[in-house]
């Protein structure tokens, strides 16, 4: 995996929890520091605009942090985190419905840190064609094919069942595939 | 041929992952997370397990302390306990008021005599030591005492003030330290010979104050009174009471 992120173990992210919901400031650090890529691109994704991911990013971990005494270790954290995040986005595209053109969504803006022109432009192509993806299919390429979650962690994360969800993988494919022009 | 151009698309967005967000935002972003973390703190998980802690702690303590001092009451000299009960004992001086003071220490040298008693009567010779080093403090602190309210009740006497409250007081103790100096005899009795003189010693120093009381409130007939000594009077009253000392 060439960008691939490292997920923590269960059990040193549980201690990491435990000790930040027992007030310990650097613990919730690591856990930030173990997510915020993760999060800002699932944001990123769906909305498209950097500075709105990077708001909406600051409120998903507000949030967190606000709620996080009453994350009980249920689930798992990528499923309590990445309903947040779900959640800010549903909300933020609810509360400025009408404000956003279609346009300003759909137009990414430069990529961070990505300089390099070949991922910059090949960014570009793929942003736009996810965007035109349904919120489900979108999610299950950012988590799946993006993030390397496996299809029983997303199902734990969206609440869908695996096999559908590798149904909305493939319609998705097939949908990029025909967008990006590939296979003609 | 699907499969392939799946693989193709894949890797592609396998690459999306390079997009990070900007490291100076994020770096923002943390440090202001925390700072607000460090603001709202919860004392509740931390602070109140640390006083529940001390609540159990203190419980613990008390429980135990109070314990112990319930069991060290039947102690004698000599026992691990004992200096609980002695300790326990002066806490309880220094909380006593000065009225009932004297009254305490009164009980506490009985206490050490009927100790030494029980520890010369019940137990080997060997721990009498301790228990009779334990009594001569005891009647030292009461003969004190005993001057004090003497001077105090000639004082009061030559102010021509109500001197009944010291006279009860003083008058008390004498069936007392006589009760006492028989429990002595019994201890003298029971010791061996080089014991002996240290109780005869503490028994004279009872009789002694026995007599200067029965003296001073005039209790047995001048004619078999003891002549006391100008100098076991209080100074005070060497001076402004010579006659009643002959």
């Amino acid at each position: 995996m060439i960008f691939g992120h490292r997920k923590p173990s269960s059990a040193s992210l549980n201690t990491l929890i435990a000790s930040a919901q027992n007030g310990n400031t650097e613990a919730f650090g690591e856990i930030y520091d173990q997510y915020i890529e993760r999060v800002y691109r699932f944001v990123y994704f769906k909305v498209g605009r950097k500075e709105i991911a990077e708001d909406l990013t600051q409120d998903i971990f507000m949030k967190a942090l606000e709620n996080l005494g009453k994350y009980r270790n249920e689930g798992s954290f990528d499923a309590w985190i990445f309903a947040i995040s779900r959640n800010t986005v549903i909300d933020y595209y609810r509360t400025k419905k009408g404000e956003i053109s279609l346009d300003l969504i759909r137009e990414p803006h430069a990529v961070d840190n990505t300089q390099h022109l070949e991922i910059k432009e090949e960014f570009e192509r793929v942003f736009k064609v996810l965007q035109d993806l349904s919120e489900a299919e979108q999610e299950v390429i950012i988590l799946h094919s993006i993030e390397q979650y496996s299809f029983s962690e997303i199902a734990g994360i969206t609440d869908r069942n695996e096999e559908y969800l590798r149904v909305l993988k493939h319609r998705a494919l097939k949908k990029l595939k025909e967008e990006l022009g590939y296979g003609k | 041929m699907e499969n392939e151009n799946f693989e193709q698309i894949e890797q592609k967005l396998k690459h999306l992952a390079a997009i990070k967000p900007n490291q100076n935002w994020a770096a923002n972003l943390k440090s202001a997370l925390l700072t607000k973390a460090t603001e709202t703190k919860k004392p509740s998980l931390s602070y109140s397990l640390v006083l529940k802690l001390a609540a159990a702690t203190a419980f613990i303590l008390v429980f135990l302390v109070s314990g112990t001092i319930i069991y060290a009451q039947n102690s004698l000299p000599g026992d691990i306990l004992y200096p609980i009960k002695r300790g326990y004992e002066n806490i309880r001086l220094v909380f006593t008021n000065e009225e009932n003071r004297f009254n305490e220490q009164q009980k506490l040298a009985e206490k050490r005599i009927d100790e030494l008693k029980k520890v010369v009567l019940e137990r080997n010779e060997k721990s009498s030591d301790f228990a009779i080093k334990e009594v001569r403090s005891s009647v030292q602190e009461i003969k004190d005492e005993v001057n004090v309210a003497r001077k105090e009740y000639y004082s009061l006497k030559e102010a021509g003030k109500d001197t009944t409250t010291v006279e009860k007081s003083l008058s008390s103790l004498v069936p007392v330290l006589e009760e006492k100096q028989n429990d002595l005899n019994q201890i003298e009795d029971a010791l061996s010979e080089p014991k002996q003189p240290q109780i005869r010693q503490l028994k004279d120093t009872l009789g002694d104050l026995q007599q200067k009381i029965e003296n001073d409130l005039n209790l047995t007939p001048k004619d078999e009174s003891v002549i006391q000594g100008v100098d076991d009077q209080p100074e005070e009253t060497q001076k402004t009471q010579p006659s009643i000392n002959p």
